[in-house]
């Protein structure tokens, strides 16, 4: 299992991205290291690609709505793309491989109080990349524990 | 066609070959032609000829239509469906032939005839030769000649037309055939085992080629072990056969040998599977009547024969439903819905009664027409539900197996069907006839917000269904296929306004064309036109680059006049966008298409340079002129811009060697002399508001000169930029630049000095640098302000309200875009737009302004009479100095001013700002600084310096004191041109020399004093008869002696009489002493001098001083006389300084008065005196400094001559004797008259009152103040006297008669009666009383 998660701006930016998957997927392969990296630089970009595709279901789901968590909006072969819209069009977009959405719901939720602190910031700008360690570090934490 | 159009199954696929030799043009103009003729109505279709009745011709229905799909291409790869979908066949083949091309039809049709053993599904051909010419005989057979006059339309009709005939011919036998088999097979495909062997080559040869990028993104549970690793996805290298590309092609053979597909593991494993349990042939002859239906019903179905197709369909859903037949039974739903939409077309209600109720077909009228329409999608897709879950099931059963094309078309039909519904704006008309001729929809105004109340179906509904048909399986499927899909896919999105997903597939479809236009690099085709497929690709690259916010608007924009990044807060993705650039370069690389690899490299190097590695940036930069180069071999015009960022960051004129300063001068020649004069006078030079002004004066060119420029440049890249030339561009007047190369490193800037000459005087307006990078144009490059106050209050007021408005996504792309448009209207051509920041930027481009002066002179000093530019001076020493100059210019100099600085003048100023010294002091200071100067010059008039001549300049030096070095500057100019006139300013130039100078102390005056020698002065000669006496002798050759003493040590050789001397002694002289000290090993001659005025002769005394000894002056000077007027005013002082109250103790009005009087006096004693001296071994002479001589109160009184000054006489007889100026001899008991003499010597009257007090002093100091016992006098010790005239006296007579003999002293003063001065003699009179 491993997620991509992603926070895209108003301007089809990213503004913070993150990879984690859970330790399971890791063993496949004789060679897991190799396996891995490999995998993984070559997946990051479709998921990234993935990503921006979806963004055009979030964008037409978003009007139909009034929750911010839009659950799964697009699914990709066996990907599901979830996501959840700030009141300021940020999107916060998922890619996973099963579903399971009070888990996500949960995620998303902790996510976005995490950003709204990072709004909080006098210094930082929206649509600015995020860079805070501890933004990131409080994000994997909350995908060690919803996800 | 589209493939993937829902109603393809309702069409009769007919081949169109040329029958070769014909024109590709000519070709597709028939083949337009006959694709106008694609439907026709049942009614129209000919009669049989035989009259024999088939089940397919039957006119019953005639309201149907045949719907033929006219194709140029055929794909035999998917032959092995053609079993199971019908439609997929080849029903007929129409031969094109071009009469002009053929000599004898007969031949081209026999050609025909040979063609078309290649289609045996084919039922019907026909081969129309179009453009006959009169001599060409009609008479081959099954040769169709189409006039190119007359009815033609009717014509093709009639021959379309029964053409449609023979085909429904055939399908009656097709369906006979077809219910006479025992057993149908389900669709199978070709195994992979052959396909490998066929493909060895291929597979070999591809695989190195291609890597593709889908291929790992099937999950890895679905990549079984059993892959063989050496066993991708194989493209086929040739197959490729789509309209575009197929205009050559087409149909020229089939491809069966060619086509190649490839299988990945899951279907290999499926395959491999389904051999373990083949059913039975009882299961398959029980299943094989609801096939038989099925396929009766495609027919049935493509002939347009509707009701019978839905019925047939429906018996045949029944039976599969029975058998448990799921692929037969989803097929038969699919075919029934495309039935049932055609009815929809057709607006033929009968089939919704079949639907309904199979068993009451009469009921042609239902109530519920209305909403049936809106029901009909619904069901559609309901039943399509059904459709992907029969066809789920298939592959559980492992037999029967949905093949994956199947069920993604299935998918894609849907999806498609939903989107034109969508874009139609709803279920009706115009809906279906979008479904069913398939076409472009235009997108209408359903597409602002997505918002699908009207239409019914949302677009995410759309997408579910599209997204459904791309599977993982889809990898699996051959490239051709997933080409197909994609399109397919991109074209949905694109229909729903999807732009990001639209693109997603573009991209996908792009890159699986990649591996098939990669074709010889070597191939000799020079300079040949793009071909369709490689304009699309590019069209497609540029669709895809736009939508992920690089698009072609991010050239558009000059970026060389970026100034800052606009990287921060851009649009779109960065990763992302350097994937697609990549995958742009690929591809263009592959076309090759030169163009569009130059201009991939250079956006993705400009826009995403700081997201690339360095190793990256270094590699596409150094492609670029490779690209270049074999663009220009193909004769492309490869010359483009710089694209990156603005290389100049700042450009400012380079001030010249101070030397080649030009100064300007703006007022006219004769004010110019004026301050010459002035200048003359006081030494400064860097006077404060001079130095300002030389600071922040403009630098100015001088024509015909060379000039220089400081250039900044910068490269934010991580490569070496290589510029080919730079050099300064400007406008104005005319200017020669100078070009020079240079390599800026990576990441760095520098700071260039470029230079260029400007021939001509006026302003010059340096625009910027021309710069040459390695590759690229020559390109204007300025420098930029940053936006101004304003400008950014505008900006954030934007942002602000792109933030409120919320615009997001690919709106904001649009929304700048929007916003630039709007803006070009109004603003200055300079300005420019940064397109890719939503928020625009303007920026003006800053232009330097020179002005370039007229040519000007150029003077070097060539040499001086100075050893090193050092000299060694006496204090107080004269000497003269020469400078040769040498016109090393172009143009004469016809002015020359010398002016000079020496080190103690910024001293001397130091101590006049900070101390808070005394005013007599601060005036020495001043004195000391200013009047005299170390340098000073004669000028002289005509000066004229030609070119390359010399001219001499002689300089004073003084030694001053303290001074150790200064510095001689001298200005120089132009002045009388010719053709200028008084008014213009102009220019000079300096020329600095600086001069070491030690002064060395020889002599040094000290100890100066006054004395008042009056009291020397006997009465010899004040006409009283001198009696000789002892006493009187004595003291007669005393003083004699004494005189003579006195000018012995006077040394006054010269005019040593003593008759001068006493002389001088009557007309109120009084002696100067001084000593002057010599401190240096040399002996010097000191010449004193005084000067007392013009009728009288200057007293000089010289004498030699011996080094360290000490020599005293004694001079006679004539006492001053200074009105009150004279010496009460103020000190003056030489700088015309700010007045500041005396910080220092203020004395009483007595102590200020004596301290003017002092000044006053002192200036005027030392006017008179001048001292020089001589070295009679080194022949120099110079100034003894005399100023260090100080004046005291003492001094003053000698000095002075009283406003009111006393002479005092004894008269009467004989017995009184004079024995110096106040001192009497007086006998005892006789009356004497004492006269009081009172000069005034004021300028004016005076009224003064006299006072006399007579004392007996005794011997031993006591004073006996009563009198009256020892004299009387007749008349007022105390009385006014009358007023004296100025420089007359009256005298006051007072007699007296001593009754005691001693000494008596008379205390006498006069006071003013109106100003209460009192005035004193300067001893009192003594009277010694003797006896007779």
């Amino acid at each position: 299992m491993s997620f991509y998660f992603a926070i895209v701006g108003t301007k089809d930016n990213p503004i913070y991205e993150v990879e984690f998957g859970s330790s399971g997927t890791k063993s496949i392969g004789l060679d897991p290291n190799v396996k891995v990296i490999r995998f993984k630089d070559e997946h990051r970009h479709l998921n990234q690609f993935i990503i921006h595709s979806a963004l055009d279901l979030v964008e037409e789901l978003q009007w139909n709505t009034n929750a911010m968590y839009l659950k799964s909006v697009d699914k990709f072969n066996e990907w599901h793309i979830s996501a959840f819209i700030s009141a300021g069009n940020i999107k916060f977009m998922l890619l996973h491989e099963s579903k399971n959405e009070d888990s996500i719901r949960n995620f998303f939720n902790e996510c976005y109080e995490l950003y709204i602190k990072i709004l909080m910031n006098p210094f930082y700008e929206v649509n600015s990349p995020i860079t805070s360690i501890g933004f990131d570090t409080k994000v994997r934490f909350a995908a060690k524990r919803y996800l | 066609m589209d493939p993937l159009l829902f109603t393809a199954p309702a069409r009769i696929r007919v081949l169109l070959v040329p029958v070769h030799p014909i024109k590709a043009p000519t070709f597709h103009r028939h083949v337009q032609l006959v694709k106008n003729f694609n439907v026709v109505r049942l009614g129209d279709v000919t009669p049989d000829m035989r009259g024999v009745q088939s089940m397919f011709s039957s006119q019953l229905f005639h309201e149907g239509q045949l719907h033929f799909n006219f194709v140029t291409s055929y794909e035999p790869e998917h032959a092995y469906l053609e079993e199971f979908q019908m439609h997929r066949r080849i029903f007929g083949v129409i031969g094109i032939m071009d009469c002009c091309e053929w000599s004898n039809l007969k031949e081209g049709y026999n050609k025909f005839s040979e063609i078309i053993k290649n289609y045996r599904t084919a039922v019907a051909h026909r081969c129309f030769a179009f453009d006959p010419s009169e001599d060409q005989p009609d008479d081959t057979k099954g040769l169709i000649m189409i006039p190119n006059v007359g009815e033609m339309n009717f014509y093709m009709s009639t021959m379309i037309s029964d053409f449609a005939n023979n085909i429904l011919t055939e399908f009656g036998n097709l369906a006979a055939d077809i219910e006479k088999r025992p057993i149908i097979y389900s669709p199978k495909m070709p195994t992979p085992n052959s396909l490998q062997l066929q493909n060895g080559t291929n597979l070999q040869s591809s695989n190195g080629r291609y890597a593709a990028p889908l291929q790992s993104y099937s999950a890895p549970d679905l990549k079984s072990s059993q892959t063989p690793p050496a066993f991708p996805l194989t493209p086929p290298v040739q197959a490729m056969t789509t309209a575009g590309v197929g205009g050559a092609t087409a149909g020229v053979a089939p491809k069966d040998t060619y086509h190649s597909r490839s299988f990945s593991s899951s279907t290999l494993v499926n395959i491999a599977t389904q051999a373990a349990n083949v059913p039975t042939d009882m299961k398959l002859r029980k299943r094989a009547p609801g096939r038989t239906q099925k396929l009766i019903a495609d027919l049935y179905l493509m002939a347009g024969r509707l009701p019978n197709a839905v019925s047939n369909y429906m018996f045949a859903i029944e039976a599969t439903k029975a058998n448990g037949d799921y692929l037969w039974h989803g097929s038969a739903l699919e075919g029934l819905c495309v039935g049932l939409l055609f009815a929809a077309y057709l607006h033929t209600d009968l089939e919704s009664s079949v639907i309904q109720s199979p068993i009451s077909p009469t009921t042609t009228d239902p109530p519920s027409s209305p909403e049936l329409p809106k029901a009909l999608w619904a069901d559609i897709t309901d039943k399509y539900v059904n459709v992907l879950t029969l066809y789920a099931k298939t592959s559980s059963s492992s037999n029967d197996q949905v093949p994956p094309l199947i069920y993604t078309e299935a998918c894609l039909k849907v999806a498609k069907l939903l989107a034109c519904i969508w874009v139609a704006g709803g279920w009706g008309d115009d809906a279906l006839k979008l479904i069913v001729h398939g076409g472009t929809p235009e997108k209408g105004l359903n597409e602002k917000w997505g918002l699908s109340s009207v239409s019914g179906v949302s677009k995410i509904e759309v997408t579910q269904w599209a997204m459904k048909g791309y599977g993982s399986y889809v990898e699996d499927m051959s490239i051709t296929e997933q080409i197909h899909i994609t399109t397919t896919l991109s074209t949905i999105f694109s229909i729903i306004n999807f732009r990001r997903k639209h693109t997603f597939f573009l991209r996908q479809t792009a890159l699986l064309i990649l591996p098939l236009i990669a074709k010889p690099r070597n191939s000799p085709q020079a300079n040949k036109p793009p071909t369709g497929s490689e304009s699309g690709l590019l069209t497609c690259l540029k669709k895809i680059t736009e939508t992920y916010g690089i698009g072609d608007d991010a050239d558009k924009t000059d970026y060389s006049v970026i100034v800052e990044d606009a990287r921060i807060l851009a649009f779109g993705w960065p990763d992302i966008q350097i994937d697609v650039l990549k995958d742009a370069l690929m591809i263009s690389e592959a076309l090759p298409d030169y163009p569009s690899m130059v201009k991939y490299t250079t956006r993705l190097l400009r826009k995403l340079f700081m997201y690339l590695h360095r190793d990256e940036q270094v590699r596409l930069s150094a492609s670029i002129p490779r690209i270049v180069s074999a663009g220009k071999k193909q004769g492309l015009d490869m010359e483009f811009k710089y694209w990156g960022l603005n290389i100049v960051k700042g450009i400012q004129v380079c001030r010249p060697t101070s030397r080649r300063i030009p100064y300007p001068h703006a007022g006219k020649k004769l004010s110019l002399k004026n301050e010459e004069k002035k200048e003359g006078v006081s030494p400064f030079i860097y006077q404060s508001f001079n130095k300002k002004k030389a600071d922040n004066a403009q630098t100015h060119l001088v024509a015909n000169e060379t000039s220089y420029f400081l250039v900044t440049l910068a490269n934010p890249f991580a490569f070496d930029m290589d510029i080919q030339s730079i050099s300064v561009s400007t406008d104005g007047v005319a200017f020669t630049p100078n070009t020079t190369s240079i390599t800026i490193s990576a990441n760095t800037s520098v700071t260039l000095r470029i230079h260029g000459i400007p021939t001509e005087p006026g302003e010059l307006i340096v625009r910027g640098c021309k710069i040459k990078v390695h590759g690229c144009l020559e390109q204007e490059f300025c420098v930029y302000l940053p936006p101004s106050d304003e400008e950014i209050k505008r900006k954030e007021k934007e942002e602000e309200y792109n933030k409120r408005i919320k615009k997001c996504g690919l709106a904001v792309l649009g929304h700048s875009n929007h916003t630039i448009i709007n803006q070009k209207d109004h603003v200055q051509p300079i300005e420019q737009e940064n397109s890719q920041s939503p928020t625009k930027k303007t920026f003006i481009p800053e232009f330097l302004k020179v002005s370039v002066i007229a040519e000007q002179p150029l003077i070097k000093i060539k040499s001086t009479s100075l050893m090193h530019g050092a000299i060694m001076l006496f204090e107080g020493e004269q000497t003269e100095m020469t400078i040769k100059l040498e016109n090393v210019g172009k143009i004469p100099v016809d002015f020359l001013s010398l002016s000079f600085n020496d080190s103690t003048i910024a001293n001397a100023h130091a101590l006049l700002n900070s101390s808070d010294m005394p005013a007599e002091e601060a005036y020495e200071m001043e004195l000391y600084a200013h009047r005299q100067s170390v340098f000073s010059w004669n000028q002289k008039d005509n000066v004229k310096i030609l070119p390359g001549s010399e001219w001499i300049v002689n300089i004073n030096v003084f030694g001053k004191r303290g001074c150790v070095n200064g510095t001689i500057q001298i200005d120089y100019g132009y002045l009388n041109r010719p053709n200028t006139s008084e008014d213009e300013p102009f220019y000079i130039r300096q020329v600095h020399y600086p001069v070491l100078l030690t002064i060395h102390q020889n002599l040094e005056t000290i100890s100066m004093d006054i004395l008042n020698f009056k009291p020397l002065s006997g009465g010899e000669n004040d006409g009283v008869v001198n009696i000789s006496s002892d006493n009187n002798n004595g003291f007669e050759c005393q003083r004699n002696k004494l005189i003579e003493d006195l000018l012995k040590v006077m040394k006054w050789n010269n005019k040593g009489k003593k008759e001068d001397f006493m002389e001088k002694m009557e007309n109120d002289y009084c002696l100067l002493t001084f000593d002057i000290r010599n401190v240096w090993h040399v002996g010097f001659d000191v010449t004193i001098e005084a000067d007392e005025g013009e009728e009288i002769d200057p007293l000089a005394i010289t004498t030699t001083i011996q080094p360290t000894s000490t020599a005293r002056i004694i001079l006679p000077i004539k006492r001053i006389s200074l009105s009150e007027k004279e010496y009460a005013q103020p000190i003056p002082s030489l700088l015309e300084k700010q007045f500041v109250v005396s910080k220092g103790p203020k004395g009483t009005i007595e102590q200020e008065r004596l301290a003017l009087a002092l000044f006053w006096y002192r200036e005027k004693l030392l006017q008179k005196i001048k001292a020089t001296w001589e070295s009679p071994l080194t022949n120099q002479k110079g100034i003894v400094d005399i100023r260090s001589l100080r004046l005291n109160k003492s001094m003053l009184n000698v000095l002075k001559i009283n406003e009111i000054s006393f002479g005092i006489d004894i008269e009467d007889g004989s017995k009184v004797t004079k024995l110096s100026c106040n001192q009497f001899k007086c006998p005892v008991n006789e009356f004497v008259k004492m006269k009081f003499v009172i000069y005034n010597n004021q300028e004016k009257p005076s009224k003064l009152c006299i006072r006399i007090q007579p004392v007996q002093s005794y011997s031993d100091g006591i004073m006996e103040w009563d009198l009256s016992k020892r004299m009387v006098w007749n008349g007022l010790l105390q009385t006014p006297l009358p007023k004296i005239e100025p420089k007359s006296s009256v005298t006051y007579t007072l007699p007296i008669c001593f009754f005691s003999r001693g000494d008596f002293k008379f205390l006498y003063h006069c006071e003013d009666v109106y100003t209460r001065t009192m005035y004193f003699d300067t001893q009192p009179l003594v009277v010694e009383v003797v006896d007779n």
